[in-house]
């Protein structure tokens, strides 16, 4: 693929609305992650979890669409006529299944496709819609995809919008698979425990770089390119010795013509469960010759699934345009190994490039390498 | 792109475009016996009991696809093949059997081994790792939009910079197709496009629903 441009995002996350609200919570180092009132959610009540506080409605519409109508609603932005839509989720509608379960209307339960054209249509997103599903990388996957489809002309430009909600399915499917922390998450702490689930919508506008150059767009990053592998060993659990994932990122710089050295920040996975954390970071040392400044978002907001791969790309820009990363929120006392990678506090970067990493059930890794945009350091060089 | 095998499992019956194998099974149970005695599975699949439907369906094809195109384990590009799958209900029916099965134990405890089963992505991720494919996997749709054109075409958009070889896996209510889909063709006998689908129209147009044979 050619580099892509993004010239728009926003997101919606348990720290609020925008990308200003997600950075600023993960600097404040205050976890969004706590044990739910169950207002939103009753089932989920005192479970731990980051939920987003929704306003009370008498929509039918399923959560993930009315969390992605009120990020559009409180952060629309500008979509070129014939502009694709890419969902990236990992089961989109889940609350309508359970309803479907809990009435015994399973039969007229519809497709889990089912919402693209609507939301297409409140988007003002006139071109091919399609939803784009690699687990917990889906938003990573959905990235690549989109600079492939731009590379071939055939879309103006691509609206990728990472998208899951909470629901009692998924959070009880990760409590079966003893894979959540009691407390809230602890990313690559010596104590760490498990992930806390989270929910999250966002959307990044992506268009050719030449486009956005004669439109006079203002591009906020790129994405330069990216990788994907499959460990092809456990269905949820990463390979220990992390060699997926290293192949996933030498993918990734070598299809961005990236050199190692240009990357200056990392934002990795970073879920808290003790597997994937180690992988990660076996990963890191085996393509790295030197430590790179790295953090995780997920001891703030939670593992928000499909969309946790545009969250932290969003977060990677942002760090490369302020010349900061934020705390890994929720690390107290990092383990041997990730010490020298992740931190509790902030930390200064420099640099053009950074790496955003993400890994899902089936043994999926994503590598994506982004670059900032014009307006990089700009914070940072005041 | 070009098309070097292919597969298909519908309801009782299973085949391929290149080896022209044409022959009938009871299940799939019956049909992994089959595959196992003929040697297209090198062993049988460890855990297939416990395999869901789609799992079972798409690890067949996948290795029937792969015999068709003469690709085996020790070939040089076998590491790097991914898969890409489309269907027209995503997990569906694994969803509703890990949630009626959680809510009818009393919302309680989940089963962990009907949840591994609840992603779209779960069936190509069973057949990645019993057969040991590394490449990129995804799931696209909606399939029911497309054309076969245009599904091999989001498949060929997925390749570019991340594998040689895809298998395609496309699953609807009649059949289970599995397309091995190659980015630099090296035998000119490989299908084009327009033949594999005009080959994927005529098996998803046979009769009978696929998962007949489980729910009866």
């Amino acid at each position: 693929m050619k580099r892509a441009a993004i010239v728009e995002m926003n997101v919606l996350s348990p720290y609020g609305t925008g990308v200003e609200a997600l950075w600023n919570g993960l600097v404040s180092g205050a976890t969004a992650i706590r044990p739910s009132t169950g207002r939103q959610l009753p089932a989920l009540k005192g479970i731990h979890v980051a939920e987003i506080e929704l306003a009370a409605s008498d929509s039918p519409s399923s959560r993930l669409v009315r969390l992605v109508e009120t990020l559009w609603k409180d952060g629309p932005c500008s979509v070129p006529d014939g502009t694709a839509l890419i969902l990236a989720t990992t089961t989109a509608e889940m609350d309508r299944l359970e309803q479907a379960v809990f009435q015994k209307t399973e039969e007229a339960l519809p497709r889990w496709t089912a919402a693209l054209p609507s939301m297409a249509r409140s988007l003002h997103a006139t071109g091919p819609a399609m939803i784009v599903s690699s687990a917990c990388a889906s938003s990573a996957a959905a990235m690549i995809y989109a600079g492939a489809l731009l590379s071939r002309g055939s879309v103006p430009a691509v609206l990728v919008v990472g998208a899951d909600s909470l629901s009692e399915f998924v959070v009880s499917g990760f409590s079966s698979l003893m894979a959540t922390d009691v407390q809230p998450a602890r990313p690559y702490d010596c104590e760490r425990a498990g992930l806390s689930a989270g929910e999250a919508v966002g959307y990044m506008l992506m268009v050719r770089v030449k486009d956005a150059a004669q439109a006079g767009m203002t591009v906020r990053g790129y994405v330069r390119g990216g990788g994907m592998t499959n460990d092809a060993n456990h269905m949820t659990g990463p390979s220990r010795d992390g060699a997926g994932m290293a192949e996933a990122i030498q993918k990734a710089l070598q299809n961005s013509r990236c050199r190692l050295s240009e990357i200056a920040c990392i934002a990795a996975h970073g879920t808290g469960t003790p597997y994937n954390d180690a992988m990660e970071i076996k990963a890191f040392n085996a393509v790295f010759p030197a430590p790179v400044p790295a953090f995780s978002i997920k001891g703030g907001i939670g593992h928000t699934m499909g969309s946790a791969g545009l969250m932290q790309a969003v977060i990677a820009l942002e760090s490369l345009r302020r010349g900061v990363v934020p705390p890994t929120v929720g690390l107290s006392q990092p383990y041997e190994e990730a010490a020298p990678w992740v931190s509790p506090e902030s930390g200064r970067v420099r640099g053009r490039a950074a790496l955003v990493v993400n890994a899902g059930f089936g043994g999926i890794n994503t590598a994506v390498v982004l670059e900032s945009g014009a307006d990089r350091n700009r914070e940072g060089a005041s | 792109m070009k098309v070097r095998g292919m597969s298909w499992i519908q309801r009782g019956a299973h085949g391929t475009w290149r080896r022209d194998i044409h022959g009938s099974h009871d299940d799939l149970r019956h049909l992994h016996r089959l595959l196992t005695e003929r040697r297209i599975l090198c062993a049988p699949l460890e855990g297939f009991g416990r395999f869901d439907y789609d799992s079972r369906a798409v690890c067949l094809a996948a290795a029937l696809a792969l015999h068709d195109a003469g690709i085996t384990r020790a070939s040089s590009s076998y590491r790097g093949i991914g898969l890409i799958m489309s269907g027209t209900a995503g997990s569906r029916d694994s969803n509703l059997a890990y949630f009626r099965d959680y809510a009818e134990q009393g919302r309680v405890l989940g089963r962990a081994n009907l949840f591994i089963y609840t992603l779209p992505t779960s069936p190509a991720a069973e057949a990645a790792i019993h057969l040991g494919l590394k490449g990129p996997l995804c799931y696209i749709g909606p399939v029911e939009a497309w054309s076969g054109e245009e599904w091999l075409e989001q498949a060929e958009i997925l390749m570019e910079d991340q594998a040689e070889i895809m298998l395609c896996v496309l699953m609807d209510e009649k059949a289970v197709i599995c397309v091995v889909a190659e980015g630099r063709p090296s035998d000119p006998e490989d299908m084009d496009m327009r033949g594999a689908c005009a080959l994927i129209r005529k098996i998803r147009t046979g009769t009978g629903n696929r998962k007949e044979e489980w729910t009866s």
